[in-house]
């Protein structure tokens, strides 16, 4: 076969010529068995390809891929989405103060928690237990460095990297399971992650790290980030976030009644 | 904030923070999936996971550092290509790697079907023997579905040039594989 023949096979099988030209690929084909043979083991050499490529094992998610791939992000939204005027300063009109104050109790008073949907402002922990959250708990072939029982193992070695001492607290009233825990070095200091299941497969991770003394405790906060929401509270000894990819109400709930256990 | 100074949220400012937590998630999506490609394209380029890695995160970083010149509405898969294939480029340069690396790609995950395993690898076996210049179009080409411009652009080559090495690297692929499974029917026989 001449080459022109072999770049018009090529090109029809990606789909790169017109339609005039496939028809005539296609006619040359059903005269040329030559040509069919070429076009059925060339195209079963791309699909093989394809498919060795898409099982290629490129190990697992890696931390610092993460947080450029986020950061990344950052940096390519304000091109795409330009943020508008910032929410103006000034007194509450009426209105406006009868809502705050609804809002407040609801979300504040009552229910000792805030909600909302910018991500700016939270402790630098937390953004590192949602990065981590999307790295390992969606990783369905490294989540963990212990897996199940190993954790009660690795308590005290996990407390000293930590510098207080913690434990996985067993969330099977909420009908999610332990999976496995990992620790993790990230600039803020070492990390505990513990990695939790429902029986539909869903994830939750908890994140826990030893309370900066010079920084204030804090209620929990449940802050929403894109396809996951993050509820956080700061104690005398260790701050917590708890990461979910489901209801932000269920987040919430959990968060809240941990804070309220721990 | 002043003392007694309140903060109170317009519609149109609500409205923006939506509109850019969408416009990130979407990013966000796409970048999922652009990394993961990457990180096949750098797999084959380099032979080793750890090189991989590293090739993907310089490229991250070479990302970020220049996001500002990249125009909303062109394609950013193309872009990161292009900045991995330059960086690549350079650091083979530097350190002087050599063509006939022993191949280090760790075997592929397909492990329900033995028979299928070993086809997979074969064609990971053949690949690594073709020139890179034959390498990079046609493993450009099989990620995702890129197109022969999108892929000459990423490679900086003429479309001409692009369309011969695809079309010889293929055949040389093809007679390749062919050669490896004659010799495992010779052992098995």
């Amino acid at each position: 076969m001449t080459n022109v023949v072999h770049e018009s096979l090529n090109a029809y099988i990606d789909g790169e010529i017109g339609p005039e030209e496939a028809a005539e690929f296609e006619a040359r084909m059903t005269d040329d068995p030559e040509v069919r043979a070429a076009f059925e083991a060339m195209s079963r050499q791309n699909l093989q390809l394809g498919e060795a490529l898409e099982a290629l094992d490129t190990g697992p998610a890696h931390m610092q891929t993460e947080r450029l791939k986020r950061k990344l992000a950052d940096r390519l939204v304000r091109r795409v989405a330009p943020r508008r005027a910032t929410p103006a300063i000034g007194w509450l009109r009426p209105g406006a103060q009868v809502a705050a104050a609804c809002a407040l109790f609801a979300f504040g008073w009552w229910g000792h928690a805030t909600v909302t949907t910018t991500t700016s402002g939270v402790p630098e922990y937390v953004s590192e237990a949602v990065g981590a959250h999307q790295v390992f708990a969606g990783d369905p072939d490294y989540p963990v460095e212990f897996a199940g029982a190993a954790v009660d193992g690795v308590e005290d070695w996990f407390s000293g990297k930590i510098g207080v001492p913690i434990s996985a607290p067993d969330l099977g009233g909420y009908g999610v399971e332990l999976v496995g825990a990992r620790l993790l070095g990230t600039k803020e200091g070492p990390l505990a992650q513990y990695i939790y299941e429902d029986g539909e497969g869903a994830r939750y991770s908890l994140t826990l790290a030893q309370h900066p003394k010079k920084e204030p405790i804090g209620p929990v906060k449940v802050v929403d980030y894109p396809s996951r929401s993050v509820g956080y509270w700061r104690t005398a000894d260790v701050d917590f976030a708890l990461v979910g990819e489901g209801d932000t109400a269920e987040v919430q709930k959990i968060a809240m009644d941990l804070s309220s256990r721990i | 904030m002043n003392p007694g100074a309140h903060t109170y949220v317009t519609q149109e400012a609500i409205a923006g923070e939506q509109e850019n937590m969408d416009a990130r998630a979407q990013l966000e999506r796409n970048l999922d999936e652009y990394v993961a490609s990457l990180r096949r394209y750098a797999m084959v380029l380099t032979r080793n996971r750890d090189a991989a890695e590293d090739l993907v995160q310089e490229t991250l970083t070479k990302a970020i550092a220049a996001a500002d010149q990249w125009q909303p509405g062109s394609d950013l898969r193309v872009w990161l290509f292009r900045i991995m294939h330059n960086t690549h480029v350079s650091e083979r340069r530097r350190h002087k790697v050599r063509e006939d690396a022993r191949l280090m790609i760790p075997e592929p995950i397909e492990d329900t079907d033995p028979t299928k395993r070993i086809e997979l690898q074969q064609v990971l076996d053949a690949l690594q023997e073709l020139p890179e210049a034959q390498r990079q179009p046609i493993v450009l080409v099989a990620l995702k579905e890129m197109s022969y411009a999108d892929a000459a652009r990423t490679l900086d080559l003429p479309l001409g040039t692009f369309y011969s090495r695809l079309g010889r690297g293929r055949v040389a692929l093809r007679k390749i594989i062919d050669g490896l499974k004659s010799k495992r029917l010779k052992l098995v026989v």
